[in-house]
Formats: C-alpha cells, structure tokens, sequence
C-alpha cells in the first residue's frame, strides 16, 4: 500500500472540492472494496478524503413518495430499513444476499454501486488486465473465464460487476444524486451510470473526476412480487454466478434484471414485454447477442432456467 | 518525480522541479502530524484562490535543500534542529519578482508568510533512513520512522484510551495486534474473507483489516480481550468452552465477537438471506444463525458446535424462537 | 518403553478421567484470545522488525536480474533479501522444494526476495518495489498433458512401491464376466488453514530460536538447522499453538527460512507471515489426480481382477500422490494390480495433506465398487460384504488382528434404513430437493511412531508433562493432560501440560494421524517410569502425604 495522506471531509462540496484538486485523492467510505484494492497497489491513492462524516446516512421519503437514501447508508441499516423491507423488498432481499454480516455492517450504497469487479486477473497484479493496466490484454479472454461476462463483453475486458444490490437497483429505476466541488448537482439515472468496457475497461462508470455521490432515489414504489434469487457455488457470502431480480405484477408483467452476467446490471426494457410468454422468451431477448467462453457458456441456461424458477415462484406467491 | 502514470511520488533523493506555470504552492513537512497542525494551510490553499494559485502539493522530508537554477543553494537545512511550531514549510511561487527568498526567514516568521521571488528552482528531498518522527508528547510506540504519512489518534479500545502514533496505512486490525499488542484479534487473510479479524465498533461487527485506525478516533471498540478473561469469561466465550466450537482456536475471536453481535442483530430485528417473511422478527433458527455466522470461517469445522454454543446463549438470554 | 505385546489390564482402563467428556484445557486462552500463535510472540522478541515475502511473478524460468535500488531506499527498509545476498540455502529433509528462487523459478509464487522494515506497513510497500526481470520458460502445468509420458514413481520412505502384482491382472480381468472400467480425477487442493504460515526469527551469536507454525517440532530443527547449515543443538523452536496444519506446516518452510535469514541480515528479530494470496502457490498442497480403477468379477460378484492406476505430477524430487494404498487392503481378489506414476510438474510441491491421505484413492474405489454393483446388479453393501477380506490380500498369511467391517455394512445398513433406499437415483423428492442415499467404505492403516515425553510430580501434587508434541487444534493438551491424570490418579487441573518447545523431549509430532496414539503413549511410558520407584516403598510415600493416589499393577500395594 502506497503511503498517503488523510483529511475528514467537513461537506459534501468541499469532499469534491478536495478530491478535484489533488492529482491523486480519492474518497473513502466503508472502506471494504478500496482498502482491498490498496493493499495491493491496484488503487494507490496518494490523499483520502473520508466521507462518513458528511451526514448522508439517512433514509428519507422524497416529495414525489419516493425513497431518498443517504450515500453513506450501510448496507444493513438500508435492508433493514422498514420502508425498504415493506416498498422495495427486492432492494432488502439483494442486499442481504451479498458478502457477509460484517460487510454489510461496513459497506456504504455508493460504495456499494462503485465497488470493482473480482476477476481474479484483475487482482493478481501478475497477470495481464486492461482494465487494471490499459493495453497489458486480457487474462480472462482464454484463460479460467467460469465466472464471467456472457454479454455486454468487449475484446478487452469480459470482466463482471459484482453487486447484488446494483441489480435491484437497476430493476428499481434508481437514480444517483451526485455534487461537484462548484457545487453543481446532477441525477443520473441508474441505466446511464454504468459503462460497458468496450476499449476502456477501466472506466467503469459515467461520474466524473471529483464527482461525489451523495444519494440514490427510487421513484414511487410499484408493488408487486420481489424476488432476488443468486445462483452460487455456496449458500453464503460467495459472488453470483448469475443472479435474478424481479419484480412481478398480479397481472404477470415486470421488470428483470441480471447479475453476473455483464460489466453492469443487465436488463432490457424490451424483453420485459415477454414476460407472459414465460423465461425462455425473456432470457432470449435479454441475452440476445451473448458471447460466451467455453467455460461460461452454461450462464445462459442457468438464466433462463433461474428465471423460469422465479417466475413460477412469483406465481405461487401471488396465489 | 512523476512516475509512468503521472502520480507525484514521495522524494527519495530525487529531485523535483517546478514547472514554470504551475503556481501551486509546495509545502514540505516533518510529518503529516505536523502538516494537521498546520491544517490551515492546506484548506486555506485548496478554498480561497486569493493569489490565483493552485492547492499544494505536500512533501514529507526531513532534510532538504533548495537550488535555484544555477545550482546556486539558496539553502539547505534539516528540520531536526527546528522547533515544533515551524516544521512545516511552505515554499511559494510568486509572479512578482521584488520579493527575496530567505528561508533562513522563514523559521522565525509563520510558515503561512513565506514568500519569495518567482523563479524556478529545484527542490531536493532527502528520505533520510535514520531520521524518526518527533513525538508529540504521546505515548510513543516504537519509532514510526514513517516519512511518508503519519497521524496521530487517540484509539478507545475495550474501554480505555490510547494515544497512538500510527501510519495512516495502518488497519484498525494491525493497530490493535501490532501496536497495541490486543493479539485477540486475529489476521487469517488481511482481505475480509474470513471474519478472523471481526471486532465490535459502536457494538457493531466489522472486519477490521478492510478498515484504517485513523478512520476511528472516537469510535468505542471492543475485542475478543474487551468481552472476557479467563478469570471472567463473557457468557459467549463459556458457552463456546462447554460445547467445544473450536479446534486450533484460530478463528476463535472472530467467532464469538461475531456469534455476540449476531443475537444483537437478531434483537434488533435485522433480517437475513434465509428470513422467509423479511418484515417479521427474525426467527432464532440453526439456519438463521448459519447464514448470520457465514462471514466468520472455520477450517477446523467446529461449526455445529458454534451453532450449539450461540443457540444456548441465545436460549439463557431469554430470546425465543427456538425450534 | 515397547508396545509389542497386548495391553492386557493398564491404568488407563479405569476411565477415571480418560474416555469422559473433558473441555479443552486451554479452552479459556483460545475463547479470551490469550493463546499466543507464532506471529503474536511479541514479549519474547519484542523489537522485532517486519519481513515480506516477494513471490515469484512467473510460473517457471529465471531470475535475470533484481533490482532492489528503489525498495532498499524506501522508507524504512532495513534490508532486501534475495539469492544473492542470503548465504548458502541447503533444503530440510521433507520438503524438496526451495525456499528462496534464483536464479531458477520453480513454481509461481515461489519466494524470490524478503523485504524486511521497521514496520509491516512499510515493508509491503518496499515489497512492491523490488524490480525483477524474469525470463519464462515453458513449464509443464497440465497433469492430463503429461500423464502418458509420466514414469513410474519411486519408493522411499514416504511413498509406497509404484508397482503391485498378485496373480496375473490383464488376464484374470480379460476373463472376468463382468468388467468395470472407469476414470476419475481429483483436483488441486489447498490445506487452507486459518492461521498463514508465520514465524518469528531471532539469532543469539549463532544460537536461533524460531516462534513458528509448526506440526512437527523436531523435523523444523532437523530441517532449518540443514538448511542453513548449522548445527541442530544451536536451535530452538517454540510452538505452543498452532492455527491449523493439516498437513501443511508438516515442517519448516519459506517463512521460517526466510525469517532466520532476514534475521541474520539485520541483526534483530524478524517477524514473517505469509499474505494469504501466496498460502495457495508459495507452499505446499495435496497434488491433483487422474485415476483408473479396472473390476472384473464372476457373474455371482466375486471379485476375479482389481487394479488401481494413479498418474499425478510434482516438482523435481517430489512425492507421487499415494491414491492406490487402500485397493491393496480392502477387498479380496486373486489378481491384482496397483501402479503409480509420477509426471514432473511445474506446480508448487504437493506432499502431505490432512490424513487420511488415502482420500483422492479411496473416493475413486469406493465409486468404482458402487458402479460395479450396479452392474451386476447387485446392493452395493452386499457386493462389498462378499468380498470382504479377513486376511492381508497381498499375503494370506497376515490375517487383520481384528476386522469387523462386515458387521459396520450390515448394522448401518438396518439403521439407516438402506433396504428402504430410492430403487433409483432421482426418484425420491423432497420438495425441490432431491433425497437419495449412498454408502462408501473406508481403510487406513494406523501408524505409531516413537514418541517421548517427560513427566515431572512436584510436591504440590502438580503433574508437569513435557514433550514437543503439537496441538494444531487436534486436542493434544487435552488429551495428554488426561493421559497423565489417569496414570497418576488424580484430576486434569493438577496436571500442567507443556508442548511445542524442542528443549521438551522428541514426539512423534502432529502428522500422518499418528499424533494421538504416539503421544500419549510417551506419556503413558513417562507416567509408569515414574510411578515405579513408589510401588511398594512405603516410607517415601509417609513423608510425602499429599502424593496422589496411584493405581499400579494387581498385587502391590495401592496408596493414598
């Protein structure tokens, strides 16, 4: 770990404002994913500007009937949280599908959405990895690819993004409030927050430098059936090999959206439109154009199959 | 210096040069602790542009030595012979040229005034392997010795307060087991995957090698040491003692700082993963505890013998919901 | 003392204290977190400076050069340790791998340089700065690549003879009426134990003592004293708790070495442990398998031809995996076969994992004979039951002193219900489970190996029992405390058990699960050398009236 220095940042403005100046800062929140990385020199900081103590830990109704939640939320206060639990079930049960207790008690909702993937190429520093260290290839491509992306892949970088809660997220609408050191705001709608890896797989997300979250909003909750089921080789606090999420109307419609498959949270509008004609018709437009490795492959059916799961289940809930 | 990537790193015997229009202010420093001292620098630089200049960039050296151009030393010196209050030194730049450098000066002004002519010049760090940090009257651990960053804070741990001197590098786990000797708490992977290293912060369990010490000043932590001692065991620990939920006792700690916070998390009312009904009160089940307990690992396998320790306690602290 | 006789009537048979449910004795130090494990001896080496351990980027080839200008000068770096500066490394006598690379690679991760600094923060960073250009060569990584130019293993005094041959097994199995032919791999497995390798070095003049991870005390003096070259008397090693061994801190490996070396170096202690990303590649691990298994039986199920083939890879000079044991003992059968080869790999060293290592070798024969009744149509139990052995299948005339195998089939066969099992696998459901049922069974031999212990009685009535033995969880304390407490009459809290230093007598130490018998039999040996001078001297014992009580042997007299 490279030695650096250490501020407590005293507003969300000034946070930003010491992070776009510095030619090396970066924010740190719970911690979990970036002191990981440092202590491997995948990130190196130079300055951290500590952010906990900025205030945005609460969960709060927006005017609209919405849900605003604090960047700084630990994950299980926010799948605790009785609104979440009753309104936004999917976003508790993803929540507490992922890591462990101590982790969860630990990690924040930004730092959640902007942890990092845990390819293992990407964590040996040995090993070739665009997206740790541009233009050096890819180890993944070719090599032990069991746990990675099916689509949205590039030549570069096949890389996955590991959160569960993402994935609710994603299915939820949410949206990213974010401030500048200018302090200028911006929303950026969750569908618009990640980026696929293309050529530059090492820029992950559409914030830019200095850019601070400060909260993630859900719009005015739309009932239903919520389920998050993760298919993984252990029954706790392993990555997904793939995961579901869902939300379930009486009327059979919905949304869906998958983890382990892709750099981000895959869902796509249009293949929600087949949900009444069942999971081998939603997985065939949902994962239209995939790309698999020889070692992969079975993510497809293992969607589809765990879809299908979710759908009967949805129906047996309702009834 | 600047490395392949175009990050400033700290100077080990190598030079570092200005670039003409770059008007950021460089501040050398015995120490970050002595740079938080002067903190002002830093937020009044970063805020008020007052003189169009840029945040600036902080160096940790103990000895330096300023050239101008012509190799000429305006001056050298160390910041060993220097009192406390004037060990940080900011060097500016400055577009009008009336101003003279003497640093010689800047010893007996506030380092906050220094000014001197614009010029470009050259700046010499020198990472001197025996030079120490000062202590700050603190109770001194071993020497830091760190020129890079260090900070000081006051670590309440089981009860009582510690005033330390650490590398901000430094994870609350090897603050506790290196500095402070609380070798409880143990490292079984340094990367968050074994729950070896679980500790209570404000009653809560984290890992504490995926979090810094200097992030918990203030904060109330307890170890393994914190919740009982042979000679007064926690109802947890005997409970683990009577039905044998350990073998080589090595993810012992964790385990039972974690088993005591997951009856609080239960209490509280905190679902999990296997909670069938995510908004009732959460069922005191072997597979509840399972899944509450997965981030804690035992490779000698004593887990259903955890399972049975936690239940009794548990079932003794008057939690229902036993099946 | 000899065990080569039968037990008959012993002390231990009263069951005072042995046989009884007993906490652990040093339960309340591993609940408080006041056991002290290698890397916390931080009163007996109390300015101890912090070693890293580089690993080798490459799987395989050279080191070119190694830079360590940039890592030496950072901050608070004492030393940079690598080939070239770290004297003469010999190996142990167990291991054959090398601590330290260079010039040769032999394995990824394998150790290339230690960073040692006044702080760990510090000599992982310097760690990061040490530069070294390799030249890759092609390695051999890919066992199923290898495995038919693999040669027959060689025997030695861990490895078993890579050839069996009773009968005539090519033709007994071409004439079988029932054959079975199937392959089964096992793969790489790791010991994984929750406490990384970690020791703490300290020289006194040319005296070292090691605070080390250890399972076998006396084998890390032989070997760290060989590896370096000096002489055993002038080292001491300290284990008095282990994180877990299974297997893989048999004896000394890179961290020890290169802690003493890193001491040597800096002229202080050095405190090492390894990062847990290197626990997979830098030491030891239970080597991958590609298996055969041939059954040819009479149309009644009686077992005509068995053979065994294993195929697994390893570095230079080391051990095959040893999956065909078991087949020679377990089922009866006039042609029989058993061959292991050995392919060179270029992996880290595979050698011993948590017994029983007849693990990978028992899962594929077992499944083997499980595939076999299918095909006869047989119950697996009943197959097994008919072929059951009461004699040494390689040797008729070495009958088992006791096998009641038979007996395990048939009475876990009406408790568990077997006769009622699912006709078919996938039959039975369970709401979205699944149910079926299976059975395996199982051989190991059961070593005991020499092992002392010294005993002393105090005038308290404390016991004290001293020996190197190791508790890596296995419950060693405990069970020696209950050894000497039965033997001397009295209770396990007046017995103060001591282990893990190599100034206590040498034990058989924590391996090939010998560790119980062996180290308790010492125990047992120390307790009746000791009792023998108060069997029937009255006058020492009126003058010592808080003695315990001792039971010796029918016919003298007990005392109080």
């Amino acid at each position: 770990m490279k030695a650096f220095t250490y501020e407590r940042a005293q507003s969300p403005a000034q946070a930003a404002a010491a992070i776009e100046h510095h030619p090396d800062a970066k924010f740190i929140a719970g911690g979990t994913n970036l002191l990981d990385l440092m202590k491997l020199e995948i990130e190196a900081p130079a300055h951290l500007v500590d952010v906990n103590a900025l205030g945005l830990d609460k969960i709060e109704q927006t005017p609209e009937g919405g849900l605003r939640i604090g960047a700084l939320v630990r994950n299980t206060d926010l799948a605790a949280d009785q609104q979440v639990r009753r309104d936004y079930s999917l976003l508790s049960r993803a929540l507490l599908a992922g890591a462990s207790g101590q982790l969860r008690n630990k990690a924040t909702t930004a730092g959640n959405l902007l942890q990092r993937t845990r390819c293992p190429y990407f964590y040996d520093t040995n090993q070739p990895c665009n997206k740790r260290r541009p233009g050096t290839g890819c180890g993944a491509i070719g090599g032990f690819s069991r746990l990675h992306a099916v689509i949205g892949a590039s030549d570069a970088c096949i890389a996955t993004h590991p959160s569960d809660m993402a994935v609710a997220m994603r299915a939820l609408d949410a949206t990213v409030e974010t401030v500048k050191a200018d302090g200028a705001t911006r929303r950026i709608p969750i569908a618009d927050f990640y980026r696929l890896p293309g050529d530059t797989p090492q820029r992950e997300t559409t914030l830019q430098r200095g850019e601070l979250i400060t909260a993630v909003t859900l719009p005015v909750p739309i009932g239903g059936t919520h389920i998050y089921h993760k298919v993984r080789d252990r029954a706790s606090y392993a990555f997904a090999l793939i995961s579901v999420g869902a939300i379930v109307q009486p009327d059979g419609n919905g949304r869906v959206a998958l983890g382990g498959v892709a750099h981000m949270p895959w869902r796509v509008e249009e293949a929600e439109r087949e949900m009444l004609r069942g999971a081998k018709a939603v997985t065939a437009r949902l994962l239209r154009g995939a790309k698999t490795t020889h070692e992969n492959a079975f993510k497809l059916t293992l969607v589809e199959r765990t879809l299908g799961s979710v759908l009967a289940q949805a129906r047996s809930m309702k009834s | 210096m600047t490395d392949a990537n175009g990050i400033l790193t700290h100077p080990e015997n190598q030079a570092i040069s200005r670039q003409d229009e770059d008007t950021a202010p460089i501040v050398l420093a015995a120490s970050l602790s002595h740079l938080l001292k002067h903190n002002s620098i830093l937020s009044k630089e970063s805020s008020e542009d007052q003189t169009g200049m840029r945040p600036p960039r902080v160096f940790y050296v103990q000895e330096f030595v300023v050239t101008d151009l012509d190799g000429q030393r305006s001056f050298e010196s160390g910041f060993s012979a220097v009192p406390e209050e004037h060990k940080v030194l900011t060097v500016l730049s400055h577009s009008s040229p009336q101003q003279q450098l003497t640093i010689g000066d800047a010893y007996m002004n506030s380092p906050d005034s220094l000014e001197f002519s614009r010029r470009e010049f050259l700046l010499t760090g020198s990472a001197a392997a025996a030079a120490s940090v000062m202590p700050l009257g603190a109770a001194a651990q071993t020497p830091a010795a760190e020129l890079g960053a260090v900070a000081t804070l006051t670590l309440k741990v089981n009860g009582q307060s510690h005033d330390l001197q650490v590398d901000t590098r430094t994870t609350l786990l090897d603050a506790l087991r290196e500095r402070l000797h609380f070798t409880g708490t143990k490292k079984g992977c340094d990367q968050g995957q074994c729950g070896a290293c679980t500790v209570l912060v404000n009653g809560r369990r984290i890992n504490s090698c995926l979090t810094l010490a200097i992030m918990h000043e203030g904060d109330s932590i307890t170890t393994i040491e914190g919740l009982g001692t042979p000679e007064r065991m926690h109802v947890m620990q005997a409970a683990f003692v009577k039905h044998d939920g350990y073998q080589c006792g090595y993810c012992t700690p964790g385990q039972i700082c974690s088993a005591v916070a997951v009856l609080g998390e239960i209490k509280e009312g905190i679902p999990s993963h296997v909670s069938e009904n995510l908004t009732a009160q959460p069922m005191l089940s072997a597979s509840e505890l399972r899944e509450r307990m997965s981030g804690n690992i035992c490779r000698c396998g004593a887990y259903s013998n955890i399972i049975d320790a936690i239940t009794e306690v548990a079932g003794t602290s008057g939690m229902k919901g036993m099946p | 003392m000899r065990f080569d006789t039968p037990a008959t009537t012993n002390p231990i048979d009263q069951l005072k204290v042995v046989g009884k449910p007993t906490d652990r004795v040093e339960g309340a130090l591993k609940t408080t977190g006041t056991a002290t494990y290698a890397y916390e001896q931080n009163a007996a080496a109390p300015n101890a400076a912090y070693g890293y351990v580089v690993g080798a980027a490459i799987a395989k080839g050279r080191i070119e050069s190694i830079d360590t200008k940039l890592a030496s000068r950072a901050p608070g770096v004492l030393a940079v340790v690598s080939a070239g500066n770290a004297g003469k490394l010999d190996k142990g006598a167990f291991y054959a791998a090398r601590a330290l690379a260079g010039p040769d690679i032999d394995h990824y991760h394998q150790a290339v340089a230690i960073v040692v600094a006044q702080t760990f923060e510090q000599a992982r960073a310097a760690a990061q700065l040490v530069r070294v250009r390799y030249t890759r060569t092609k390695g051999a990584f890919d066992l199923a690549a290898a495995k038919d130019g693999a040669p027959p293993s060689k025997a030695g005094p861990f490895s078993p003879p890579p050839e069996t041959s009773i009968g005539d097994f090519e033709a007994g199995y071409a004439s079988a009426a029932v054959k079975l032919d199937a392959s089964f791999t096992t793969p790489d497995q790791s010991h994984a134990m929750m406490e990384p390798h970690a020791t703490i070095a300290a020289w006194d003049g040319g005296k070292l003592t090691l605070w080390t991870a250890i399972q076998q005390v006396n084998w890390g003096v032989r070997d760290i004293a060989k590896t370096l070259g000096i002489a055993k008397e002038n080292v001491r090693i300290v284990s008095p708790y282990i994180g877990g061994g299974f297997g893989g801190k048999g004896t000394i490996l890179s961290d020890a070495v290169l802690a003493a070396v890193a001491a040597r170096k800096v002229g202080r202690p050095v405190k090492v442990t390894l990062q847990r990303a290197l626990m997979f590649n830098n030491v030891t691990h239970r080597p991958a398998t590609i298996q055969r298994v041939r059954i040819g039986a009479d149309s009644n199920g009686r077992i005509m031809a068995i053979g065994h083939e294993s195929w697994s890879g390893n570095i230079a000079d080391g051990r095959p995996e040893a999956a065909t044991a078991a087949t020679r003992l377990l089922y009866a059968g006039p042609h029989r076969m058993t061959r292991l080869r050995l392919a060179h790999l270029d992996l880290p060293e595979g050698s011993a994992m948590r017994a029983p290592g007849e693990a990978p070798g028992m899962m594929a024969l077992e499944i083997a004979m499980d595939e076999m009744a299918e095909k006869l149509g047989m119950d697996p139990v009943a197959f097994r039951v008919l072929n059951d052995t009461q004699v040494d299948p390689e040797d008729p005339k070495r009958p088992f002193s006791k096998r009641q195998l038979v007996d395990c089939l048939q009475t876990g066969a009406q408790r568990f219900g077997w006769s009622d099992r699912p006709a078919r696998p996938g039959s039975r459901r369970d709401g979205h489970w699944l149910v079926g049922m299976g059975m395996a069974a199982a051989i190991r031999g059961a070593p005991v190996m020499k092992s002392a212990a010294r005993v002393r009685l105090d005038n308290r009535g404390i016991v004290t029992v001293e020996t190197d033995m190791t508790d890596i969880g296995t419950g060693t304390y405990t069970i020696i405390a209950q050894t000497a407490a039965e033997m001397m009459g009295i209770g396990v809290d007046k017995v103060n058990v001591k282990l893990g230093d190599s100034r206590f007598p040498e034990s058989a130490g924590s391996g090939g699960q010998w560790g119980a018998a062996s180290s308790t039999a010492g125990v047992y040996a120390a307790c009746v050398k000791l009792l023998k001078p108060w069997r029937g001297n009255s006058t020492w014992i009126r003058q010592a009236p808080n003695l315990p009580m001792a039971w010796c042997a029918p016919g003298t007299v007990l005392f109080r």
